[in-house]
């Protein structure tokens, strides 16, 4: 039996534990095979690479519905610099054969950090709009991927069948999305969250959001139901142009309200366009995050680099200490939102 | 301050009340009709007029449910909604991430989320929490455009496959 190499992986050594504080960033692939932004992603890992202060690069598939390429190229040379990828796998796209292929090639390629997710719903492709598969859903996937650890047992009527296949050290991931407005909506992603954890997900990372309170919600609710995985906290710094996507809702499942569009807006007059100021916000949340109990952050944005990252980081720690004081600040929720705790 | 999840409880619908009602008595072993329907099942399976009861199946779900004919019926543990038609992503297991106020992530303003219906009729007779445990198993393909009604009483789709999991 060929088994599996088990490399260290360094992701996951930090977020199970429980004395460091896990950074991950999110890198977009666009659409194209070699263009100047992937080039840039790659400029990227190479410094997080030099400077270790981030744990894993995730790598999104497909964001938003459009084709990108594949998530799992840019996996393989960020792995070669030295960083662990967090390579995004979504049901939106495939079938659950062609999953279980993609699965294979990531054990093969000794990729094993997944984050799993339905994925947005395809839109805009080649002539016309692409048809949504979603044959598996997360909890299925996060399933099949958990039964792989162990071996995977091809069933006996089928192929090949009645062989365990070798185990492939995957550790996965799932996302919660806590800023709901009504009950209905927070009470089944919270039920959900259930089903994703029993069903082996390893670590949870939230939904792009602007609310402390709601931070706070979901990492108590956890606690208190033995949801005993580590939680990542997003923090995402949006340009003005995409915090306006995400305020006229076109991008799912991200809310920003009237308060702080008002505040992009206001400060895009600023000669640097407000861009220091969003990144002190996001450092401030980092703080708060950690404050809160959070085993670790995962940092988006657009149109950052890697010296922003390093600017957000180094400011979390000086804000750190007074972490509560930065919640009030940090405090833009959706209008009559429903609150479980 | 915390909202109380005991308030707002919603009224109870007619017609999910009468769907409970049906299935209870058609499809748990303790109901008055499940004997004869899975007798019934039973002769007619493997036979050439299973099509034609497969049919019927089709037309009373599709007028009531807007059913696909999935032939792994799970309108029971989805509060009588059906994700196959009625989640744009054809989810089993809750909703995604991308619901904005209770409306779908594809069709906002036009369509609720089916898993913000099914919470809402599930908690008009307190078992929304059912949404949390169960796991359902992928949709088996072989059995589409089979009878769901005959497929559950030869054991087979994801009550069978529950024991599995």
């Amino acid at each position: 039996m060929n088994s599996h190499n088990v490399r260290n992986n360094i992701f996951k050594e930090s977020l199970l534990n429980k004395d460091s504080f896990t950074v991950t960033c999110e890198l977009v692939p666009g659409r194209g095979s070699r263009s100047k932004a992937q080039d840039r992603l790659l400029e990227f890992a190479e410094k997080a690479a030099l400077k270790g202060n981030i744990q894993a690069l995730s790598i999104t598939e497909s964001a938003g519905g459009h084709p990108a390429l594949s998530p799992e190229v840019l996996g393989k040379d960020i792995l070669k610099l030295g960083v662990d990828p967090l390579v995004h796998l979504t049901c939106k796209d495939r079938n659950r054969n062609q999953l279980e292929s993609r699965l294979f090639a990531h054990g093969r390629e000794e990729m094993y950090n997944l984050l799993i997710m339905g994925g947005d719903y395809p839109r805009y492709g080649f002539k016309g709009y692409a048809k949504p598969v979603f044959d598996l859903d997360t909890v299925q996937l996060i399933r099949m991927a958990d039964e792989m650890i162990r071996g995977f047992e091809v069933a006996k009527h089928a192929p090949g069948g009645g062989t365990t296949l070798p185990p492939i050290p995957f550790f996965k991931g799932c996302v919660i999305s806590p800023f709901k407005k009504l009950e209905s909506e927070l009470m089944t992603q919270l039920f959900k969250l259930h089903k994703k954890i029993a069903a082996g997900a390893d670590f949870v990372i939230t939904q792009v959001g602007f609310d402390a309170r709601k931070f706070d919600e979901i990492i108590r609710y956890m606690r208190q139901n033995g949801l005993d995985v580590p939680i990542l906290g997003n923090v995402y710094i949006p340009s003005k142009a995409i915090a306006s996507l995400m305020h006229q809702g076109a991008v799912p499942g991200c809310v920003v309200t009237d308060k702080l569009m008002s505040l992009y807006e206001e400060e895009s007059f600023l000669p640097d366009a407000g861009k220091k100021n969003r990144l002190i916000r996001g450092a401030r949340l980092i703080a708060i995050l950690k404050g809160l109990g959070y085993d670790g952050v995962h940092i988006g944005g657009s149109q950052l680099n890697y010296e922003d990252i390093e600017f957000v980081l180094e400011k979390s720690n000086g804000f750190y200490p007074d972490w509560q004081r930065w919640t009030k600040e940090f405090s833009f929720p959706q209008k009559k939102r429903f609150l479980l705790l | 301050m915390a909202v109380n999840r005991n308030k707002n409880v919603p009224r109870k619908s007619g017609f999910y009340c009468f769907n409970r009602w049906l299935h209870k008595n058609a499809f748990d072993k303790k109901g008055c009709l499940y004997p004869p329907l899975k007798t019934l099942c039973r002769i007619i399976s493997g036979r050439s007029i299973e099509k034609l009861f497969a049919e019927t199946e089709y037309f009373i779900k599709f007028s009531c449910f807007d059913c696909r004919m999935c032939g792994d019926c799970i309108l029971s543990e989805t509060a009588f909604l059906c994700p196959q038609s009625q989640c744009a992503k054809y989810l089993l297991n809750g909703p995604c991430g991308g619901s904005i106020d209770g409306w779908c992530e594809v069709y906002p303003g036009v369509k609720r989320c089916v898993y913000v219906r099914a919470y809402e009729r599930l908690k008009s007779f307190n078992e929304e929490e059912s949404l949390k445990y169960n796991i359902i198993p992928p949709r088996d393909w072989y059995l589409n455009r089979k009878s769901s009604w005959i497929n559950y009483f030869m054991g087979k789709g994801h009550e069978a496959l529950k024991k599995y999991l």
